[in-house]
C-alpha cells in the first residue's frame, strides 16, 4: 500500500514535471484580444492567441495551445475570454490556460446537439438544439453565462413539413421587432453519403418571453436559410435594424443544388421576410456560397465556392477554391476580392473590426495568413502569418469583447 | 482538505503553506490516513484490466484444470530468471502469432443490421451495416462494398476502387471508408476531415457508427 502510494507519488511527479517542461517555453499568450483555431497537418488542433493580427509570425509548436479533438472541434464558442462546448451531454464552460482549456462549469444537457445560437446580452445566451435521436425535434435553452445557469428550456412543436424530410436544420435564431423569428429547414437522407433539402425556406415567430409559436412563413425562393452558426456565419443586422439571411443550398449545406444562393431580408418594421428583396448571388458569380459577414454601410462579404474547382463533397474541403466577394445589399452588385483561394468547407474566417475584415486564408502555397481588407480604402495586405504546421485556420474570433 | 493532485502539484511547486506541506507527508508515510483514490473512474479502470485480460487471453494457452503447487520460497535470483524467461516467451509468441496472422482477409457483416467489430494485429475495422471489406496488407488492395471505419496501427498505403493512386492512412487517424460515389470513386474521409462534410452527413455518419 505505501510503495503504491510511492508510485503514484513519483508518477505526478513525473507528469508535473513534462507538464512543466512544456509551459515554461513561455511563447504561449493565453490572454491576447483575438484566438485563431487551427486544424493541423499532425491531425492535431490548437488555439492560438495573439494581441494583434494586424502582423507577425507565429508558430503551432511554439504558440499553440493543444486542444483535445477527442473532446473539442471547431464549432467551439468564443466570448469574453471564454470558450463553451456541448459534448457528451453537458455544455461546459471552460477558460484558457497554457497546458489546454480547463473547465469551470457545466450543465447538463441530454442528448443534444447545437444547431444554433444567439447571444441576447453579453451575459445570455440562446441555444437552439435537437436532440441526437431524431435530429427532428427543437429545443430553447436560455443560459446566463456568468453564473452559468439554464433560466428557460423549451421544447418548439414544428409542425412537419412532409413524411419524407426528417431531419431539422436551423439557419439561424434572432430577435427582431420584440420577435423571436427562428429559420429553418428539413432534410432527407438518401444514404450515408447523400441528402437534399426541401424546397422551402421556414420562418417561425415566436413570443420571445413565453416562446410560444405565432407563425410560421414559407419561401420557396431558395432552401436551407443560414446554417449552424457556431461553424460560420450567414446573417446579421444592419445599422438601421434590418435583419439580413443568405441562403445555402449548395453542397455543402442543403445539397439542393438546382436552388440560387441567395441574400434575404426582414425589414426593420416587419417580422416577415420582404417579398420583393432577392439578392441572387448565384446568377452574380454562377456558384454558391456559404458564410456571410456584414462589413456595415450596407456591405457584406460572402465566401463562394467554384464549381469548376472540385470533383464533389469528398474534396470540397481540400480544394483551393473559395473566393471572397464584397456585396452591396442596395445596389445588389458583387465585386471580387484579390485574394488567393482559400480550402475549407465553411470557416469562421472573416472578422471585422475599426473599419478592416481581416479574412484568414489557408492558400495553394501552404500559407496560412490573416488578409487585410481595409473596407474604406479597399487596400488590401497581409497581416499575421502562422508556420506551415497549420492545415486549416478555422476561426478568428475576437476573445476580448471590445469594451462599449 | 484531502489529497489530491492539484496538492500534490502544489507540493512539488513549494506552494504548500505548512499545513498543507505536513499533510501531503504524512499522508506518503502513513498507510492508515483516509484519502480518496485516484481519479480515474471505475468503468474506466474495468475498461484497462479487461482490454489488458483481452489481450494477454489471446496470447495465452488456458490450461485444462489449475496445478496447486505448494508455497516455496525462490531467491529473487531464480524468480527474475523465470520472468525474464515467460517476458521472452510472450515477447516471441505474440512476434509469432502476430507475423502468422494472413496478409489478406475477408470481413463480411452483409447479413447483419449492426456493426460488426474486428481487431487485427495492424488495424482495427468496424463494419456498418450490410458492408464486406477484403484487404490485403501485402498488395495494399482494399476493396468494399457498405460503409466501413478503418483504424490503422502502423501506416499503410492502400489502392481503392476508381482510382490508380494510393491512397495512405495513417496511424493514430480513423478513417470512413464510404461507398463509391456515381463516378465509381470511393471516398475516404478521415475523422478529423468530418467536421467539413455537409451536417446532415456528420449527423448520419455519427448515428450509423455509433460515435455520437
Amino acid at each position: 500500500m505505501l510503495s503504491n502510494r510511492f508510485t503514484l507519488f513519483l508518477s505526478l511527479l513525473l507528469l508535473h514535471l513534462v507538464i512543466s517542461c512544456r509551459t515554461e517555453d513561455g511563447g504561449r499568450n493565453i490572454d491576447g484580444k483575438y484566438s485563431l483555431y487551427t486544424m493541423n497537418k499532425d491531425l492535431g488542433n490548437t488555439i492560438i492567441t495573439s494581441n494583434t493580427v494586424d502582423s507577425g509570425n507565429l508558430t503551432i509548436s511554439k504558440n499553440g495551445i493543444d486542444i483535445p479533438t477527442q473532446q473539442f472541434d471547431r464549432s467551439i464558442i468564443v466570448k469574453d475570454k471564454h470558450f463553451y462546448f456541448l459534448r457528451a451531454g453537458k455544455f461546459k464552460k471552460y477558460t484558457l490556460e497554457s497546458n489546454g482549456l480547463k473547465e469551470i462549469a457545466q450543465v447538463a444537457m441530454q442528448d443534444q446537439h447545437i444547431e444554433n445560437i444567439n447571444w441576447l446580452d453579453r451575459d445570455t445566451l440562446l441555444l437552439f438544439t435537437s436532440d441526437n435521436k431524431t435530429n427532428r425535434r427543437l429545443w430553447i435553452y436560455k443560459i446566463t453565462v456568468n453564473d452559468f445557469k439554464i433560466n428557460q428550456q423549451q421544447e418548439v412543436k414544428l409542425p412537419s413539413a412532409s413524411a419524407d424530410f426528417k431531419i431539422l436544420s436551423v439557419g439561424f435564431g434572432t430577435i427582431h421587432q420584440q420577435r423571436l423569428l427562428i429559420g429553418y429547414t428539413f432534410n432527407k437522407v438518401i444514404n450515408e453519403t447523400d441528402f437534399t433539402t426541401i424546397d422551402t425556406m421556414y420562418i417561425a415567430t415566436l413570443d420571445k418571453t413565453t416562446l410560444q409559436l405565432e407563425n410560421i412563413q414559407k419561401d420557396t425562393r431558395s432552401s436551407y436559410p443560414g446554417g449552424v452558426n457556431t461553424v460560420q456565419s450567414y446573417s446579421f443586422h444592419d445599422e438601421n435594424g434590418n435583419f439580413y439571411f443568405m441562403s445555402c443550398p449548395g453542397i455543402a449545406l442543403g445539397n439542393s443544388p438546382s436552388k440560387p444562393t441567395a441574400i434575404f431580408r426582414i425589414d426593420s418594421n416587419s417580422t416577415h421576410i420582404n417579398p420583393t428583396y432577392f439578392l441572387n448571388l448565384t446568377a452574380e458569380t454562377h456558384n454558391h456560397a456559404y458564410g456571410m459577414w456584414y462589413l456595415g454601410n450596407n456591405q457584406a462579404i460572402v465566401r463562394s465556392e467554384r464549381r469548376d474547382r472540385y470533383t464533389d463533397f469528398s474534396d470540397h474541403h481540400s480544394t483551393y477554391q473559395f473566393e471572397y466577394y464584397v456585396v452591396d445589399l442596395i445596389s445588389q452588385t458583387t465585386t471580387k476580392l484579390n485574394l488567393p483561394f482559400d480550402k475549407g468547407t465553411r470557416k469562421e474566417s472573416v472578422l471585422v473590426e475599426n473599419g478592416k475584415a481581416y479574412i484568414t486564408i489557408d492558400d495553394a502555397k501552404d500559407q496560412h495568413q490573416v488578409w487585410i481588407y481595409n473596407i474604406k480604402s479597399k487596400n488590401i495586405q497581409v497581416g499575421l502569418t502562422l508556420d506551415q504546421a497549420t492545415d486549416f485556420i478555422v476561426r478568428i474570433d475576437r476573445l476580448h469583447q471590445i469594451s462599449n | 482538505m484531502k489529497i489530491d493532485h492539484k496538492l500534490i502539484e502544489k507540493y512539488h511547486l513549494g506552494q504548500c503553506s505548512p499545513a498543507e506541506q505536513l499533510l501531503v507527508e504524512e499522508w506518503l508515510l502513513d498507510d492508515t490516513l483516509d484519502s480518496e483514490p485516484l481519479s480515474i473512474s471505475i468503468t474506466k479502470k474495468t475498461k484497462l484490466e479487461t482490454d489488458i485480460w483481452a489481450e494477454l487471453n489471446s496470447h495465452i494457452d488456458q490450461s485444462e484444470a489449475p496445478i496447486i503447487v505448494p508455497p516455496k520460497k525462490y531467491s529473487f535470483k531464480y524468480i527474475g530468471i523465470a520472468a525474464s524467461i515467460v517476458f521472452l516467451l510472450c515477447v516471441g509468441f505474440y512476434q509469432f502469432s502476430k507475423d502468422a496472422e494472413k496478409a489478406a482477409a475477408i470481413f463480411d457483416n452483409r447479413t447483419s443490421a449492426g456493426l460488426k467489430y474486428i481487431n487485427q494485429n495492424s488495424y482495427n475495422i468496424i463494419l456498418g451495416k450490410n458492408a464486406r471489406a477484403e484487404i490485403n496488407t501485402d498488395t495494399g488492395e482494399f476493396k468494399t462494398s457498405g460503409n466501413m471505419m478503418f483504424i490503422p496501427k502502423k501506416n499503410f498505403a492502400f489502392s481503392f476502387s476508381g482510382t490508380d493512386k494510393k491512397k495512405e492512412l495513417k496511424h493514430g487517424e480513423t478513417y470512413f471508408v464510404l461507398k463509391p460515389q456515381k463516378n465509381g470513386k470511393q471516398v475516404i474521409i478521415s475523422k478529423s476531415e468530418l467536421t467539413f462534410l455537409a451536417p446532415t452527413i456528420q449527423h448520419e455518419l455519427k448515428i450509423q457508427f455509433n460515435i455520437i
